[in-house]
């Protein structure tokens, strides 16, 4: 039988779970919602706004942790981290106002 | 003399000090140093921002063009198939998460697992491709054309706009991995490694906003 520390078991299970499988894990369960959204037509059942709003708000949550964990610019300097922040906060507020126009 | 023996006394102290400041500092600014630049070419970079920014206009022309055709947008928008685009981003997404298997694979200077990494990327890749094909050949069968009306000239456009992007990166993933393979990049050189990947996650993530844009909000 192996015997293994508490520290050893601590590392071992650090190592099994890297950031980017938690990040990975929750992309696919974000876009599972935005998929059941669409599915179940909640858009038509429960009013549009709330629910644009929440497929805005975790499309920009996704896309900055693509930036970030991904694309690894969490561990770069700030500058080249905000680009793609303001480019997905832009977009994101814009399509908001383009689909409150009406 | 009696300054010499003080002097070396003060100017040991001091330099204890002043090493353990400069330890202290140097501990800090370890802590929170981070690199200059991101991963891969510089270049690759400029290239990613001038694409998003394409993509981005792209996208905010679909949501104001729609905003004048609200029911010919909701009408058209029920007739894409809201499953392979949910398939498609959960492909995309899974590739973007091998890929940076790849890249840590490398970096810890396992050439083989970055290269099997990379290959399992270039597979969902492709997997991607030929989802987007069967769907974009539903669409011709059901004689839907860019001509059948604005929404369909942006969502065929945006969407062939895009899997050109994933073939380019397909293409790019098959060199890096060719090169891989001979040996061309190890734990001290994998720039191309890091260049390659930052390409494909710009892929996924344009398709990240283009999922929920063009497929499910209304």
């Amino acid at each position: 039988m192996e015997n293994s520390s508490p520290s050893e078991i601590k590392l071992k299970t650090y190592r099994w779970v890297r950031p980017c499988t938690i990040v990975w894990l929750v992309l696919i369960a974000l876009t599972l919602s935005t998929l059941a959204v669409g599915k179940f037509e909640l858009i038509d059942v429960m009013g549009g706004r709330p629910l644009v709003a929440f497929l805005l708000i975790t499309t920009f949550i996704k896309g900055v942790m693509i930036s970030d964990y991904f694309m690894g610019l969490k561990f770069v300097r700030r500058r080249w981290r905000i680009i793609p922040l303001i480019y997905l906060i832009i977009v994101c507020s814009l399509i908001w106002i383009a689909y409150n126009q009406n | 003399m009696e300054r010499g023996l003080r002097l070396p006394f003060f100017n040991f102290e001091y330099k204890l000090i002043l090493f353990n400041r400069q330890m202290f500092k140097r501990f800090l600014t370890q802590k929170q140093s981070k690199d200059d630049y991101p991963p891969g070419d510089l270049v690759i970079w400029i290239f990613i921002y001038a694409e998003l920014l394409v993509f981005g206009v792209l996208f905010l022309a679909y949501a104001f063009s729609r905003s004048n055709n609200l029911e010919l947008f909701n009408e058209s928008q029920k007739l894409v198939n809201q499953e392979l685009g949910a398939l498609n981003t959960l492909i995309l997404i899974t590739s973007s998460f091998f890929v940076v298997r790849a890249v840590s694979a490398i970096r810890e200077g396992k050439v083989e697992q970055c290269g099997h990494w990379l290959l399992a990327t270039m597979v969902m890749g492709s997997g991607f491709i030929v989802v987007k094909i069967f769907e974009f050949s539903e669409k011709f069968a059901a004689g839907i054309s860019l001509s059948t009306n604005t929404f369909f000239t942006y969502y065929l456009s945006m969407t062939a706009f895009h899997f050109m992007h994933v073939v380019v990166g397909l293409i790019i993933l098959g060199a890096i991995w060719w090169k891989n393979r001979r040996g061309g990049y190890n734990q001290e050189e994998y720039t191309g490694v890091e260049t390659g990947a930052s390409y494909w996650h710009m892929v996924d993530l344009v398709w990240i906003i283009l999922f929920p844009l063009i497929y499910v909000i209304r």
